[in-house]
């Protein structure tokens, strides 16, 4: 019964594609005990060697959608719909198959790079034991492996650096760190969640170019999170703009400014300030997203929305096609 | 109206080795500004640049190692006790995370009350509905704790709140830094509203070189306490003079498609800012040094009207 929301029509999926989500729904239990869906029906694959930029605002669901291709929603969240990774379907998968597959196939770095490394151990040894938990070799190699890691990210002098412990490094240090210790086992797929929030703007530049970097040497597949549009639209191939739980566009950075056909994406580009725009007044979004406890009906932006018809505070929009890897899901397009 | 002459601020640290020794962390230095009435002047840099010393500094919430602070002429730096509580009135901070900085006991209605009681100005009921209007808040929030308030209507409050007492300068501490894009952009328009409307002068800090660029006149670029240009948003961005100017220029994610292009120009990352080696202090990330640096101290000079740096270098910047 709650699921009725899902996204009517299939999607395309290119035979290219290495992960391939469809109709992704998360629920918790509410307060009053019934279900509440913090991601409502999401859609979108992502070929070998591309990177899938996903950007929305605080909540919307976009950590939620990550954990979940890697089986890692927190209980008692319930997922419904499919996540097939090289053709196999990991919704519903056994937990002892889903370690397998974590890290060596699809590897993640969490949103907040304080909680993911442990404080009482150095590099080597958190380094040396996630080797050891995925490869059969001896302590020795591994220490070795462990110390190109960090040179592979670009960390100074890794044979000394691995010796510290992760208060001694900078924020920068420690996002490379994160990057090394989720490429430790060559995935094929890479999801960074929000992998430069926290960062200067001239460090979040070289993770970028890092990121860039280490993409094109390996073949990976990313999925960036971001909620900075500027972020995703730097590194991406292809940018799926999630509100309230739902891709409300998918489309890419070339096409992005000029192209966009969802109301909410237009209000994110004219919230951008700009540098040279003279304390011009910003085009704004009014009010706030809404709470996924009480969801409006209908779109679920038509509160915010300047575009807004009377089906809109009704009906769902569906999905349309405008061609492989753009769509949109609103009743009256920009 | 406000101006800053060589104002510094040094902090020691402790540092527990073998042999105790004690550190000099000089957090701001050497910085002369000038601001003018219904002016914003931005302070852009990157974590630990000292922006919010800077801040705390003209605010009068610390005390200047050296120079001088005045406000209207009045040498706000040297008063203290009841003459400094008598002129707090004139100039406010605003901070990043007004949930640390406002009471969470206080409602609404009662964070806006005190600081009008405080300097004197008892507010009645209409004048705290006539801030919260101000600042586009409902009356129906008036009962409510700030917990109970979004990221949002709680920057709202801290603003009418520094708004309260009707000051002439406000300082904000990277106000709109923890929101979403599209509160962020409600908050902007909020600060370029008001101060139209009232005539205030603004400090503006803020990390992302975009936020300032809006909303500012003028912009002061820092790194390791010290202030590295000095321009106008538009001038800045078009004419940069100083090599780490550029670099945040073009570390800046642009709304177009980046694959491939070299965002970082700068390696490395940002030094200590304990016990300071002597020379720019940006050479050790610079890629336009020269011996010549080492020697040269940011001594700010003018490349143009309006336009000021400290880089020994900068006709060599392109
Ligand atoms: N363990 C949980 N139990 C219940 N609800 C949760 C849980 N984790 C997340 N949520 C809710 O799910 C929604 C989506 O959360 P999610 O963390 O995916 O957002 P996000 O888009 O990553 O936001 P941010 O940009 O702040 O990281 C939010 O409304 C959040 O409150
Ligand atoms: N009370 C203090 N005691 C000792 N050192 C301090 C103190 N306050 C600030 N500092 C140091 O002074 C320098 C400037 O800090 P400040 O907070 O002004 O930087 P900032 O530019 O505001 O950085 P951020 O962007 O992280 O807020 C930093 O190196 C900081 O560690
Ligand atoms: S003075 Fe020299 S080191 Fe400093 S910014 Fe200019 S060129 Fe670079
Ligand atoms: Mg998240
Ligand atoms: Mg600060």
């Amino acid at each position: 019964m709650p699921w009725t929301h899902a996204y009517p029509g299939a999607i395309i999926v290119p035979d290219s594609s290495i992960l391939s989500v469809k109709d992704l729904v998360v629920a918790f239990p509410g307060v009053s005990g019934e279900g509440v869906q913090v991601v409502r029906g999401c859609s979108f694959s992502i070929g070998r060697g591309k990177t899938l930029g996903i950007v929305g605002e605080s909540g919307c669901g976009k950590s939620i959608t990550a954990l979940s291709i890697l089986g890692l929603v927190p209980i008692p969240g319930i997922i419904q719909g499919s996540i097939k990774y090289q053709g196999q379907e990991l919704v519903g998968l056994e937990e002892k198959e889903c370690e397998k597959l974590r890290g060596a196939e699809i590897s993640i770095v969490f949103q907040d790079p304080s909680t993911a490394l442990n404080p009482v151990f150095n590099l080597e040894q958190q380094l040396v034991e996630t080797i050891l938990r995925h490869k059969n070799i001896g302590s020795r190699e591994a220490c070795d492996m462990a110390i190109e890691s960090l040179k592979q990210v670009d960390i100074p002098d890794p044979q000394k650096r691995i010796k510290d412990y992760p208060h001694q490094l900078s924020g920068g240090m420690k996002q490379r760190v994160l990057i090394a210790m989720a490429l430790l086992c060559d995935p094929s797929c890479l999801i960074l969640d929000e992998p430069t929030t926290a960062l200067d703007v001239t460090v979040q530049a070289q993770i970028l170019d890092l990121i860039e970097l280490i993409q094109r040497s390996k073949n990976m597949s990313i999925i960036l999170i971001s909620h900075d549009l500027g972020i995703i639209s730097e590194i991406s191939d292809e940018i799926a703009i999630m509100y309230a739980g739902r891709i409300v566009e998918t489309t890419c950075p070339s096409e992005i400014i000029n192209s966009h056909r969802h109301p909410y994406t237009k209000g994110l580009i004219e919230s951008i300030p700009k540098i040279d725009s003279k304390k011009k007044k910003l085009k704004t979004i009014s009010g706030f997203p809404p709470d996924p406890q009480e969801m409006p009906s209908g779109c679920p932006f038509h509160p915010r929305c300047t575009r807004r018809l009377e089906k809109c505070v009704k009906l769902m929009p569906p999905k349309t096609l405008v061609n492989d890897n753009m769509s949109y899901a609103c009743w009256n397009p920009v | 109206m406000l101006e800053i002459k060589n104002l510094g601020k040094d902090y020691t640290t402790k540092h527990n080795g073998i042999i105790k020794t004690k550190n000099l962390l000089v957090a701001v230095d050497h910085i002369s500004l000038k601001l003018e009435k219904n002016k914003t002047l931005g302070l852009v840099g990157e974590s630990g640049c000292g922006k919010s010393t800077l801040g705390r500094l003209i605010c009068r919430l610390e005390e200047p190692s050296r120079g001088g602070i005045y406000l209207d002429g009045q040498a706000i730096h040297e008063l203290k006790g009841a003459s400094l509580r008598r002129i707090r009135w004139k100039f406010q901070p605003v901070f990043q995370d007004p949930y640390g900085s406002l009471n969470p006991r206080f409602t609404v209605y009662r964070t806006l009350e005190e600081p009008l009681r405080l300097h004197e100005k008892p507010g009645s009921k209409d004048e705290i509905h006539n801030l919260l209007e101000m600042v586009g808040l409902g009356s129906e929030v008036m009962e409510r704790y700030p917990h109970q308030l979004s990221g949002g209507q709680r920057q709202r409050l801290g603003l009418a709140r520094a708004l309260a007492v009707g000051p002439e300068l406000i300082v904000a501490d990277e106000p709109v830094s923890s929101l979403d894009v599209s509160i962020q952009a409600q908050i902007i328009n909020l600060f370029l509203e008001l101060q139209a409307r009232l005539h205030l002068s603004m400090i503006f800090i803020s990390h992302d070189l975009r936020v300032v660029g809006h909303l500012a006149d003028e912009v002061a670029v820092m790194y390791l306490g010290r202030i590295m240009e000095l321009a106008p948003a538009e001038e800045l961005f078009n004419n940069t003079g100083h090599p780490y100017t550029q670099a945040l220029l073009e570390a800046l994610p642009k709304l177009e498609p980046g694959r491939g292009r070299l965002r970082s120009i700068l390696k490395g990352e940002l030094p200590s800012p304990v016990n300071p080696a002597p020379g720019c202090r940006f050479y050790s990330r610079c890629k336009y040094r020269r011996q010549v640096c080492l020697d040269y101290e940011n001594e700010l000079f003018s490349i143009d009207a309006n336009h000021t740096v400290a880089c020994c270098r900068s006709k060599e910047i392109k």
